[in-house]
């Protein structure tokens, strides 16, 4: 497992609505070791041609006019996703269940940023690549955003089931990845003329 | 308690000297009353007034000259004086208060209450003066009152609760403060109808001894602010509880105030406002009988029980522990260290992220403290037993996402309720099933997904069309607001966890009313 060291920065603690707490903000940092001990973080990112990207994702994508609108012009498309394994949810069910809700919420919240800062690393490099090669990236964008379908979920899942099957990821009827914690995205990369 | 209508009682103090003593006679009220009248100062200054047999009487026109007469050359004024001096005689025991109205409410009849508050920021010069003379007229009635038997002065202000709250010094204020002032060796009652919490600070300034709030206001949320040695006075609701209500309803949500706010050394049970004229004297009496027992059995405890309740505020799950089992000790019933500690830590932080004054992580953290006393009370008290009303909730079908229904499931048990949480992913047919077997008062449906809260809408429907059309539904979630709650039928919407037991609160009282 990758070591994380999560570091307590001003803008964490305003996300986890700890600002002006200090009783709450002096058990953060035993949260903090705890989370660290339970994630298990990955991320995944492949390219596929725009024509491809809405073969994969028929009907879904084309009946999107966001995502129409998104990659018009985009010869490629970037698809991402991270997460962090099941045990911090867990974990944090475990609390609930305990009646330590304290932590049990700012387990699952501390879920939440993680991940979603997973993404933004992923969403940073894919940024960095695409400009190497002579590119531009689009903006990232995510199922169940406006008109872009829940369902587009079960192409994530199924893209990533059959590239890293270690990751222990499952789908529900709801087209929600389990665990909660774990964040897919596309973008657009499309040539500067 | 009279035969002659209100417009002969206001002018007649015979008439009401013999209803104020029948009323007071059944009602033993701390302070007592002479039936006055808001109108009667404004009148006094030259403004016309309407009398009628079953209405109070009101300002029908502003005077054509203001003028400042001695209350002792005021008819009614005199006569209320004879009252107030045969209430002396009969209820000598008693606090008589010498009730007047301040002089920004006096004034607001006087000139109209929007020049009024036009003239506060355009012509202060000339609002001013009106209030001077409102002042001059509130002093002379309250002198004629107190040299009739009065001894304590009630101030009801009901106006300046519309004044900017870095106005109110210097339009309502200053003149109160002059007022108390003047009969500082009595005790001085504020009252001020509304939300008055952003002024709590300059109505105890005025050197009050104790602030009337009126019953919107949630006084957990504002005892902080009101200083340990002025009175929190109030505030079951007059109207919809008190004059509208049946004798046994009234008699539990007196039980409710008493039970949260009787561990304050300077709480006095009263109403939010004026019990209006029309209240049947049996819910008063219902009133007075069960907020004195509850007091009574409440006082012996409730030092122990106020120092339960801040350790749990505080989040201290230690200290909580240890006070819960002295409490055991002491002989302090468990449902009582419930109620009026654990619960109330609770209610009061509630109240505090209502107003905005902390997140939810705080407020988990005292909840935490609750759950650490509760635990060891759990078997013993009345809560977990079935007699406490029981809520149903679940995230709806479709739907695997529980953080919210969990946190509305932790401050629903935490508020005095049994909760049977069906879990997530639950369909019409399981919400169904589980309301027949078990008999909620109110439902709770959550959906966080865009997908899922077409749900909402299919759960309502199959309890309208089986029938079950009373039951109160609520909906909250992530993907729901007021407007897709509206479009789902539901009963209403709580937008988080705390504002959805408000909601709940509101809903079972009312359907429990109904039945």
């Amino acid at each position: 497992m990758p070591a994380t060291r999560i570091e307590i920065s001003k803008r964490l603690i305003k996300y986890l609505q700890l600002s002006g707490d200090q009783d709450g903000q002096a058990l953060l940092p035993e949260i903090l070791a705890e989370a660290e001990d339970l994630i298990e973080p990955w991320s995944f990112k492949e390219r596929v041609s725009t024509e491809d990207f809405f073969k994969l994702f028929h009907p879904w994508a084309g009946q999107s006019r966001s995502i129409c609108s998104l990659l018009e012009g985009s010869k490629y498309v970037w698809l991402m996703a991270a997460g962090l394994g099941p045990a911090l949810e867990e974990r944090s069910s475990e609390y609930f269940e305990k009646r330590e809700h304290f932590k049990g919420y700012i387990l699952n919240r501390l879920g939440s940023w993680l991940a979603e800062e997973s993404m933004r690393k992923l969403d940073r490099e894919v940024e960095r690549q695409t400009v190497l090669s002579g590119f531009q990236a689009t903006r990232r964008y995510s199922p169940g955003y406006k008109d872009f379908a829940l369902q587009a979920q079960e192409v994530f899942y199924s893209i990533i089931r059959s590239k890293r099957p270690e990751i222990e990821l499952h789908l529900s009827q709801a087209h929600i990845l389990m665990p909660e914690k774990t964040v897919t995205a596309l973008k657009g990369e499309f040539s500067p003329e | 308690m009279v035969d002659q209508g209100i417009d002969e009682l206001v002018h007649d103090p015979d008439i009401k000297t013999r209803a104020a003593e029948l009323y007071y006679g059944l009602v033993d009220a701390d302070v007592i009353f002479y039936f006055s009248d808001i109108a009667i100062q404004a009148e006094a200054m030259g403004a016309k007034v309407t009398y009628s047999r079953t209405g109070m009487p009101a300002v029908s026109s502003p005077p054509e000259a203001v003028n400042v007469p001695r209350a002792s050359d005021v008819s009614r004024m005199r006569a209320n004086a004879q009252v107030v001096s045969s209430l002396a005689v009969s209820f000598p025991e008693r606090f008589r208060a010498a009730l007047i109205y301040g002089p920004f409410t006096v004034a607001g009849q006087v000139v109209g209450e929007e020049t009024l508050m036009r003239e506060t920021t355009s012509r202060p010069q000339e609002a001013e003066k009106i209030l001077e003379q409102s002042f001059e007229c509130a002093r002379s009635y309250a002198d004629l009152l107190i040299e009739a038997g009065a001894n304590l002065v009630w101030v009801s202000d009901p106006l300046a609760a519309l004044i900017a709250p870095e106005d109110f010094q210097k339009f309502a204020g200053s003149y109160l403060r002059r007022l108390f002032e003047h009969y500082s060796g009595l005790p001085g009652i504020l009252h001020i109808c509304g939300d008055t919490s952003s002024i709590i600070s300059h109505m105890a300034s005025t050197g009050v001894t104790g602030i009337s709030f009126d019953n919107c206001m949630n006084l957990l949320g504002i005892e902080d602010y009101v200083p340990e040695d002025t009175l929190i006075i109030g505030n079951l609701d007059p109207v919809e509880v008190v004059s509208q209500g049946d004798p046994a309803g009234i008699a539990a949500s007196t039980r409710d105030l008493a039970a949260v706010m009787g561990i304050k050394n300077n709480f006095a049970l009263s109403t939010g406002c004026a019990v209006p004229p029309s209240a049947p004297v049996e819910n008063v009496q219902s009133f007075m009988h069960a907020g004195r027992k509850a007091l009574e059995e409440l006082g012996p405890f409730s030092s122990h029980l106020a120092k339960l309740q801040q350790a749990v505020y505080q989040g201290l799950t230690q200290e909580t522990q240890q006070l819960v089992q002295e409490a055991g000790n002491a002989g302090i019933p468990a449902l009582t260290t419930i109620r009026s500690g654990l619960t109330r830590a609770v209610r009061k932080a509630s109240a505090c992220y209502e107003a905005g004054r902390c997140h939810l992580p705080s407020l988990l953290l005292k909840v935490d403290a609750f759950y650490k006393g509760f635990n060891m009370l759990e078997n013993h008290d009345q809560q977990s037993n079935g007699s406490q009303p029981l809520v149903l909730l679940g995230t709806v079908k479709g739907d695997t996402h529980d953080i919210g229904k969990n946190l509305v499931r932790i401050f629903v048990q935490t508020n005095g309720y049994d909760v049977l949480d069906l879990g997530v992913n639950v369909s019409a047919q399981e919400f169904l099933d589980a309301f027949l077997a078990d008999g909620p008062v109110l439902i709770g449906l959550s959906a966080f997904t865009s997908s899922s809260k077409n749900q909402l809408q299919q759960i309502i429907k199959t309890f309208r069309d089986s029938g079950y059309t009373e039951i109160p539904i609520i909906v909250g979630g992530a993907a729901v607001n007021a407007e897709v709650a509206r479009r789902a039928g539901a009963d209403g919407y709580g937008r988080d966890a705390v504002r959805a037991v408000e909601l709940a609160n509101r809903l079972v009282a009312k359907s429990l009313a109904k039945a």
